[in-house]
């Protein structure tokens, strides 16, 4: 098979344009994956789409991966000689000549072949991340393909680092009202420009976190990165929102009592229990300004309560979801005698 | 349903003794095989590569081996402008990276090869407002940056160059009821975190901030009946989780709570008696990673043929002594 210089390369440079024809075929692909197949097979594409998993035969691995790698070195090393400097600018040139928009293309294309065999690469992160800042790349498009690392890659530190960032891009876009956006280009908030409203899209794209965060728990057990990502959600993206910690509590419930020794999972439980009993404290004060209008604080889709009676009721609100917790923890615990994760939780 | 402990079996036929010509063999030609694809798989952290290799086979009295000109040249090209230090050429620049450099060049006694200067404008530029720090200038917060931060300053003697005490607030704004650490406030403890929160507050001489008992005990709760140590419960034992729980344990001055002699065995068991080095599972392939970890934590067991290493900074106690370096350890 293939293995002069020339004819990796342009076996290779075949197989890059296979995988982004599949996305472009099938923009639903939720799953990665590598196919065991030691040897490539006559006049056939190495990338297989399967309903709406996207695998690559193995063998090819080892030529695809040093190809991108260092495409992607090169770009980085040009960079450093010339077209970055000032961002503004860079993003001007983006923006309007060919030779540019080629170039983004081919970036977009090399980071999401090297980041789905290789999700720890820091600096194609951050490519994406200088793509993202100048408007040429959607921060929804960049998180899907993160999403899609993690399907094979569920513990990847940088590919949940990298998600942290996008989401504060997003955050920025859709809360414009607390200033500090410098020089911020609008561009990239597609939401927007199709008139849905901000409110609207933080709320999608915390539901859409979740569900990740759900899915890589689920694909390895006691996930920390997941899991300190999902605190991480809540903290920056759920403030002041007793619906949401509500809505978390009950649908972990089930979670939990399907995973049992998964001791980050209480460790959440944990956190969002103590959220709770934190906002419960601050509900007497003037509510807090929140995100979501649609998420104002309410406990247990009750309004926030205020004026007299309030800590009673406070009280007697945490007792009853502590009270609770330690049910579901020893109904567990009958369950499924001698797990360590059950009793430190208890 | 699943009672049963998570661990491993020590087979009767596992290693036993300690195979330092074989691992220093295996970390001398693991640079050599550079068009090797798990080479370039790993290249971006190659800095801290560097660094593992290198530590060990001084630990182990065998740095010379090591091409100290290459290694030179190599890091110079890896300093950037804003005075970080990137992974590999081409990259772009991390505190992690940073950090590995600054243990590389102590080693060498050589830190003249790169700006110092702007090393320490780099790591104070990362300190945010709560004391916090970022990896990088894309702003990650996480208290490994923490360690990294006063690890780099406390090598090039610098420490002061930073906000002291607001970096201490942060990293016990992280400590969990158990005692333990996590990489935020409100995260999970975890073996990894520990280590840097610890190994941070003894290098700003706070370690009486820690409850040393409580924590003391969560670590010793890690070893399993095979010897080795997990770095959460539930979860299987590790020779690099091994050497995070331990060095905590020796930092805190409680690593006589956990079973030496058993821990010794397990990390020996970790050998791979054919190619040399550790991996982190007895059978499993073995990395210059977990050959550091596991020589590393045989010495702070008390291995004789190996140097003392230093718990905190994970080098020989000699070069930090000849730095005039000398963390805070609780007794
Ligand atoms: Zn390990």
């Amino acid at each position: 098979m293939a293995e002069s210089e020339e004819e990796v390369d342009v076996l290779v440079q075949r197989v890059v344009k296979d995988i982004n024809n599949a996305f472009k075929k099938n923009p639903n692909i939720d799953e990665i994956g590598l196919i065991p197949c030691p040897e490539a097979r006559y006049n056939r594409s190495p990338i297989v789409l399967v309903e709406n998993s996207l695998g690559v035969e193995s063998w090819c691995v080892k030529f695809l991966l040093p190809y991108v790698h260092n495409k992607l070195l090169l770009y980085r090393q040009r960079r450093e000689g010339g077209w970055t400097g000032r961002r503004s600018r860079s993003c001007l040139l983006f923006a309007s000549t060919p030779v540019l928009e080629g170039l983004v293309r081919a970036l977009v294309d090399i980071t999401c072949t090297l980041l789905l065999l290789n999700p720890d690469f820091t600096t194609a992160w951050n490519v994406r991340k200088e793509l993202v800042q100048c408007g040429v790349l959607n921060p929804e498009r960049d998180l899907y393909l993160g999403k899609l690392a993690l399907t094979k890659f569920p513990k990847s530190p940088e590919t949940w680092i990298h998600r942290r960032w996008v989401l504060q891009q997003v955050l920025r876009e859709c809360l414009p009202a607390g200033g500090g956006r410098k020089g911020q280009s609008e561009a990239g908030s597609g939401a927007d420009a199709e008139g849905t409203p901000r409110a609207e899209r933080l709320h999608r794209v915390l539901q859409e976190e979740m569900r990740v965060c759900t899915e890589a728990a689920g694909r390895y057990a006691s996930n920390y990165n997941a899991w300190s990502h999902r605190i991480w959600v809540l903290q920056n993206m759920g403030k002041g929102s007793l619906k949401i910690l509500h809505d978390e509590l009950s649908s972990m419930k089930l979670w939990v009592s399907l995973h049992v020794s998964d001791h980050s999972g209480f460790h959440y439980r944990q956190f969002l229990l103590k959220a709770v009993a934190g906002e419960l404290g601050q509900a007497a004060d003037p509510p807090h300004p929140s995100p979501d209008p649609n998420h104002a604080p309410q406990a247990n889709g009750e309004p926030a309560a205020n004026g007299n009676g309030t800590e009673d009721r406070q009280r007697a609100s945490m007792q009853k979801l502590f009270q609770e917790e330690m049910e579901l923890c020893t109904d567990l615990i009958e369950s499924y005698p001698g797990h360590e994760t059950l009793w430190s939780h208890r | 349903m699943g009672t049963q402990v998570k661990d491993v079996v020590l087979k009767p036929d596992a290693p036993n003794t300690l195979l330092l010509d074989k691992h220093a063999d295996y970390i001398a030609a693991y640079g050599s095989k550079k068009d090797d694809y798990e080479y370039t798989l790993s290249e971006y952290l190659r800095m801290s590569g560097i660094y593992w290799g290198l530590t060990v086979m001084d630990l182990m009295g065998q740095l010379h081996r090591m091409n100290r000109d290459e290694i030179t040249a190599f890091i110079r090209a890896c300093q950037h402008e804003c005075g970080g230090i990137s992974a590999s050429i081409g990259h772009d620049p991390h505190l992690l990276y940073t950090l590995s450099t600054v243990q590389i060049l102590s080693l060498y006694d050589h830190l003249s090869a790169i700006d110092v200067h702007k090393v320490v404008e780099y790591v104070k530029g990362l300190q945010q407002e709560d004391g916090s720090f970022a990896g990088d200038k894309w702003g990650e917060i996480d208290t490994r940056f923490s360690f990294c931060a006063a690890a780099t300053l406390a090598l090039l003697g610098k420490l002061d160059a930073i906000n002291v005490n607001k970096a201490v607030e942060f990293v016990l704004s992280c400590m969990n009821f158990d005692g333990g650490f996590g990489c935020r406030p409100g995260s999970e403890s975890h073996a990894g975190q520990i280590y840097c929160c610890t190994g941070f507050l003894s290098i700003t001489g706070q370690l009486h901030q820690v409850n040393a008992d409580l924590l003391g005990w969560w670590l010793c709760e890690r070893q399993l009946p095979s010897g080795g140590l997990n770095g959460r419960p539930e979860k299987l034992p590790d020779v690099c989780y091994s050497w995070w729980v331990l060095a905590s344990l020796k930092i805190i001055g409680r690593i006589h709570w956990i079973d030496k002699n058993k821990l010794r065995s397990f990390i020996l068991a970790c050998q791979d008696e054919e190619t040399g080095g550790f991996a982190d599972r007895p059978g499993d392939m073995v990395d210059p990673f977990h050959t550091l970890f596991g020589i590393a934590g045989l010495s702070l067991l008390g291995d004789e043929q190996i140097k003392a290493v230093n718990p905190v900074f994970c080098m020989p106690e000699a070069v930090l002594q000849r730095i005039g370096l000398y963390p805070e350890l609780l007794s």
